[in-house]
């Protein structure tokens, strides 16, 4: 009977708890939450677009500027908070991660949280596999900080990361910049492919590997002596012409622009 | 500015087995003002092509401007940089080789 008194006492006062709040969810639930409410936003927002466009097709005013505002930009603040909530625990991860996916090609604040995002999650939380959600940003620290903290973040991530695509993109990031501007004869563009197709090898990343084998063909098929690609494209007056046109002739290619 | 420089090579190579092409990069409102102001003698391509994220540069893998490429007349490099008197002179020796008369050199 006392057993019986004691568990209804707590159920009830669990039931009090979840009722009043006071139940604090995980952190997994809380992400959960937070993206259910952006999925929320996200319909809500495409409901209105396709309305004010069905409204704009019948001769209604057109669709205002805002309208177009992703809905995601007010639960940048949301997420950054909750990743600051955990910082420094593997519980900030899911929001990092999410900054880093969705709020990069915004500007401003949302921009420098998503940066952020990424460089708290290459260094920080460097031994978590889900970087591999990141995928090119790991390629290309170069974006993310200066020449010389890209290579030390790199070099980190190659040495510690659990992810052998995490490290593949790392390595890319190390000697993406040799791949594309060293010169094809020269010992530091050599050892940089041996190192990417090396790495690219044992790793399933079928776009990175594509990109960095024609980049790699592409220089090589480059060099004095070799024959570029034909350019087929619209001079300045929108007509259309080829290269091998002139074919035959001596060509004086400038790549130019009117700074 | 390459311009002036690149005009009279336009001129100097009229009638001979040569061709200035250029590969712009800027907007097309820009380039063409640009075409006007300067007097600009030779054919460009628009660098960025039309409903296409990818760019002449892009595929040419050429990341520093401006950047000159020198193609013989069987449409193989034989200059790739940025340094246009280098690349005049190799263009007029390879016109020399192909037509029979001899290079001009700047200044003479």
């Amino acid at each position: 009977m006392k057993a019986k008194i004691i568990t209804l006492f707590f159920v009830t006062s669990l039931c009090v708890q979840v009722a009043t709040g006071q139940v604090e969810e995980s952190p997994d639930q809380k992400f959960e939450d937070l993206i259910a409410e952006v999925e929320v936003a996200n319909q809500a927002w495409k409901a209105r677009l396709a309305a004010l466009r069905e409204a704009e097709k019948n001769g209604g005013p057109s669709i205002p500027a805002d309208a177009f505002q992703s809905p995601l930009i007010p639960f940048v603040a949301k997420f950054d908070t909750a990743a600051k909530t955990y910082a420094d625990t593997p519980d900030a991860i899911p929001y990092l991660t999410w900054l880093a996916q969705n709020a990069l090609p915004m500007v401003g604040d949302q921009r420098k949280a998503a940066k952020d995002a990424v460089r708290t999650l290459v260094t920080t939380h460097r031994k978590s596999p889900s970087l591999e959600k990141l995928e090119w940003m790991v390629g290309r620290l170069d974006y993310f900080y200066d020449e010389k903290q890209a290579l030390e973040v790199g070099l980190q991530l190659e040495k510690e990361s659990p992810s052998s695509k995490v490290r593949a993109y790392a390595t890319f990031s190390r000697v993406g910049a040799t791949i594309n501007k060293a010169p094809v004869d020269s010992d530091d563009f050599r050892k940089a492919k041996s190192e990417i197709l090396t790495v690219l090898e044992g790793v399933e990343i079928k776009d990175l590997a594509s990109s960095v084998k024609t980049r790699i063909e592409m220089r090589e098929n480059f060099s004095l002596g070799m024959s570029p690609p034909d350019i087929v494209g619209v001079d300045l007056d929108g007509a259309e012409f080829a290269l091998s046109d002139y074919k035959g002739k001596v060509l004086f290619i400038d790549f130019w622009g009117d700074w | 500015m390459l311009y002036p420089h690149e005009r009279s090579l336009v001129d100097e190579m009229k009638n001979r087995p040569f061709a200035l092409i250029g590969v712009n990069s800027d907007d097309l409102d820009r380039a063409q003002a640009a075409v006007r102001k300067n007097e600009i003698n030779w054919r460009s391509f628009q660098n960025k092509r039309k409903g296409s994220e990818s760019s002449i540069s892009d595929d040419w893998l050429l990341y520093t401007w401006p950047t000159i490429v020198v193609l013989d007349d069987e449409f193989k490099v034989r200059y790739r940089g940025g340094n246009c008197d280098e690349a005049t002179a190799i263009a007029r020796q390879l016109v020399s080789e192909l037509d029979g008369k001899p290079a001009e050199v700047d200044g003479q």
